[in-house]
């Protein structure tokens, strides 16, 4: 089903919850993803999901066609995951140990981690990313999303995206030995 | 060997789960109703008015006071020569009057000829024209009887 299709479904009241819980299903593993690779717990992406399909849901009528409903699912579910980074960070500020750092322990304990040390390694160093850089690294290295698709979603140029993902691989490729380059291949 | 897999992992049939629960929670929560004005609003609104009022009440009471003073203490000048010129002219009108006295006094014969000058003047000015019935009535109240009659019943002594 195209998103048109589910649109129309969406904006009439009588197929309303035939429609969303089309979106629901269509939606719901890119949008659970996108938010476990930004906040790694799957506790939170769980939680922070079900908040972005009610907010979805709730919001529907003020949707502008102005963006294809991809775009907007997108852009309502990385604004709503970096809040909810942004509150966590600011409850961190008067602790020792980073928001960064806790999240990273919280990685190893996880049962939902393949907590081998080559991939703590690498998400220690994603971690270490500005919080912009993170989000275009993580769509496009984990989500594979087309530059022009994320030009759409985060409102920025093409090229700043491009330069600001190879910034975030060099970096993210300095955090790593050499001998552990080799083991991901990083799209460009 | 390159591998880009995905070190994350969900419980067992979780995106199932995570459907039913998101479908249950959408069903449980009201939707969004677009309403113009929300009491919150409303209250934001009235706030920012009552402010805009207290700032223009606050300067249109006291700028234009400021503005006027200047204004106000020009004015008082301009009225204070103009009563001072008032005052003189008054001054100057009471001096000629009694200048006229002063001249009336001195010469009685001029005041007369004044005074006739005048009542003829007055006469010119009010021209009294009577048409015949109200000479026949004029001559009437003129006759000796009429008059003597009026006279004594007016007791009035010649």
């Amino acid at each position: 089903m195209t998103d048109n299709e589910l649109l129309s479904l969406l904006l009439k009241d009588k197929t309303r919850e035939k429609g969303f819980s089309l979106l629901v299903k269509n939606y719901k593993e890119r949008i659970y993803w996108q938010v476990r690779h930004m906040v790694l717990s799957h506790e939170d992406a769980n939680d922070l999901t079900q908040e972005i399909f009610i907010k979805i849901f709730q919001n529907i009528d003020s949707f502008n066609k102005e963006s294809s409903l991809s775009t907007w699912i997108y852009r309502i579910s990385l604004n709503h995951t970096l809040n909810f980074l942004q509150s966590k960070s600011q409850r961190y500020k008067s602790n020792i140990k980073s928001l960064e750092d806790s999240m990273l322990d919280n990685l190893k304990s996880d049962k939902y981690f393949d907590s081998s040390d080559i991939e703590l390694k690498l998400q220690k160093a994603i971690l270490s990313l500005p919080e912009k850089q993170r989000m275009v690294f993580n769509l496009r290295y984990y989500d594979d999303m087309p530059f022009k698709e994320m030009e759409e979603v985060l409102n920025t140029t093409q090229s700043t995206l491009k330069s600001t993902y190879h910034f975030a691989v060099k970096k993210v490729q300095d955090m790593l030995l050499d001998d552990e380059k080799d083991k991901f291949s990083f799209p460009n | 060997m390159k591998t880009r897999n995905n070190p994350f992992k969900v419980p067992e049939n979780y995106f199932d789960s995570l459907e039913k629960d998101i479908l249950s929670k959408v069903n449980s929560v009201p939707k969004k109703k677009f309403i113009f004005f929300q009491p919150k609003q409303m209250l934001r609104y009235a706030a920012v008015i009552l402010l805009f009022l207290a700032i223009g009440g606050t300067l249109w009471w006291n700028i234009p006071h400021k503005a006027n003073k200047p204004q106000e203490q020009y004015a008082t000048t301009i009225m204070n020569k103009n009563s001072d010129s008032i005052g003189i002219l008054s001054k100057i009108e009471e001096i000629a009057q009694n200048e006229t006295k002063v001249e009336t006094i001195a010469n009685p014969t001029e005041v007369k000829k004044q005074e006739s000058k005048g009542q003829e003047k007055e006469l010119k000015e009010n021209k009294l024209e009577l048409n015949e019935n109200e000479l026949e009535y004029l001559e009437y109240y003129l006759n000796d009887d009429v008059l003597t009659d009026y006279l004594t019943y007016n007791d009035v002594k010649l």
